[in-house]
């Protein structure tokens, strides 16, 4: 999934609708080149699963310290 | 997770799994006038004597016994209860997200277990990723705003606490998953993951769970300045001053895991939208933003932006974001070792299982200077001050 993001700036990277059936709008991922590369896969996929809700509005965003799980495990 | 999703208000959905478990899951930041080599001198009998007046772990009970109507007033009251009832003060109120509470909150929208386990747990820290810091300005990059938030010098004591709702935000939070999954079947709601479970903003299960949820936002609100209070009259004790004298006000208080309604500008035409922060913060112009730090890491507070409503909903960075599972970290790390790691560092840490120490070192998670040049960069929130550990409690 990583590999289908565009550079839009130093800081920001944007994931095409267009890249994964039943997504409703864009998802962006905020981020230096650094910390990208430590973000998983796996969250910029779940990242895409947002983006399918209905009703979504453009875009829904990743944030740099975005990471695989919905949940918080501590309560 | 470390996103920020909004829907609209009429055609789109509410979802509990985008808030997750821990409701309000949050942070609150407090300022003392003491410096360094004050609390340095005293750093050990300070953490321990924190140790025991703060309840850790997770199934820590509190020492505050509520009854059933005490609790409802705290549900739909929040912080205002906790002011009443000589916990905090009006100054408080004004320096948290929602002022401490969010308005139309519904305790009979909450489960009686829910209730059970939120009677015994006001004011108690929890474990995992939740702690309480005592921290030092190590650098202050926008001087002027840092003064208005009371933070004037290096080497200024400051503390922060991390928690949430607790037992009583997790049972909202299983018990609205459920809810959801049968409004997912019965709306046909097209969800690519089971986890995001969700229902139409304006349904009976939407609406219910918005309530259920503020109601557990203002219980999390309580904790953390139940708590605050507890802080103020152990550094009392030790330091011999009080916590007036001392300047302990709260510098800002805001939540990481939360929906709200708001009006967002969309396409040129203001619009309300149901946003969803699920380990993110609010992040409105001119409004703190704190970042909490990995543990035995540094810790920044910024400044929310013009450009974030623009870019971000209003919203930043939350802390580190982890690189390394709870359980990968338990095999790779001992918390032990980490202890006496961090002791050589200056940095006193005490912990109720050295497990969470190693759950949560440093290395389990992103480096969070380099996720706060990202947010700087982008410009959704600005850099006012970096802080360092010197003393840390989990659960």
């Amino acid at each position: 999934m990583k590999q289908n993001l565009k550079k839009l700036n130093e800081y920001e990277w944007e994931l095409d609708k267009s890249t994964r059936p039943g997504m409703n709008v864009n998802a962006k991922i905020i981020a230096n080149s650094s910390i990208l590369k430590a973000i998983e896969d796996d969250a910029v996929q779940q990242l895409t699963n947002v983006a399918c809700l209905p009703g979504v509005i453009e875009p829904v965003i990743g944030l740099p310290d975005m990471h695989w799980g919905y949940f918080n495990r501590s309560y | 997770m470390g996103a920020v999703s909004a829907f609209d208000e009429q055609d789109g959905i509410i979802s509990s799994g985008l808030c997750g478990f821990d409701i309000n899951c949050g942070v609150n930041s407090i300022r003392t006038n003491l410096t360094y080599s004050e609390v340095q001198t005293k750093i050990k009998e300070l953490v321990s004597e924190l140790f025991k007046t703060i309840p850790c772990g997770v199934g820590s009970k509190g020492k505050l016994k509520l009854t059933k109507s005490e609790l409802d007033e705290v549900l739909v009251k929040g912080v205002n209860w906790a002011v009443k009832n000589n916990y905090g003060t009006k100054e408080d109120i004004k320096n948290l997200e929602e002022n401490g509470c969010m308005k139309g909150a519904d305790p009979n929208k909450i489960s009686d277990l829910a209730k059970k386990r939120g009677l015994q747990q006001l004011g108690t820290l929890g474990a995992g990723n939740h702690f309480l810091e005592i921290q030092k300005v190590s650098d202050i990059y926008d001087k002027e705003f840092s003064n208005k938030l009371g933070i004037k010098d290096k080497d200024q004591v400051l503390l922060m606490l991390h928690c949430g709702s607790r037992g009583l935000g997790h049972q909202v939070a299983s018990d609205y998953l459920k809810s959801q999954e049968k409004a997912v079947k019965k709306y046909n709601i097209k969800i690519p993951d089971k986890q995001l479970v969700a229902a139409p903003a304006q349904s009976e299960e939407g609406q219910d769970y918005f309530k259920a949820m503020k109601a557990a936002v203002n219980y999390s609100f309580t904790n953390r300045i139940v708590m605050t209070q507890w802080i103020r009259e152990t550094f009392e004790k030790v330091f011999n001053k009080t916590w007036q004298e001392m300047d302990m006000n709260t510098v800002w208080g805001l939540c990481h895991n939360v929906v709200k309604l708001e009006e967002h500008t969309i396409e040129n035409k203001k619009q309300k939208v149901y946003v969803h922060r699920k380990g993110a913060t609010r992040a409105f112009p001119n409004e703190p933003v704190i970042v909490a730090g990995t543990m035995g890491t540094a810790s920044y507070i910024c400044k929310g932006t013009k450009i974030a409503m623009e870019k971000s909903f209003g919203s930043s960075v939350h802390g580190a974001g982890r690189a390394m599972s709870r359980t990968a970290a338990i095999k790779s790390f001992r918390g032990t070792e980490i202890q006496k790691d961090m002791e050589k560092r200056g940095i006193i840490a005490k912990a109720t299982n050295p497990k969470v120490l190693a759950e949560e070192f440093e290395k389990a998670y992103k480096d969070v200077n380099e996720i706060i040049e990202s947010v700087h960069g982008a410009g959704i929130s600005t850099k006012v001050t970096k802080v360092l550990p010197i003393g840390v409690l989990k659960g």
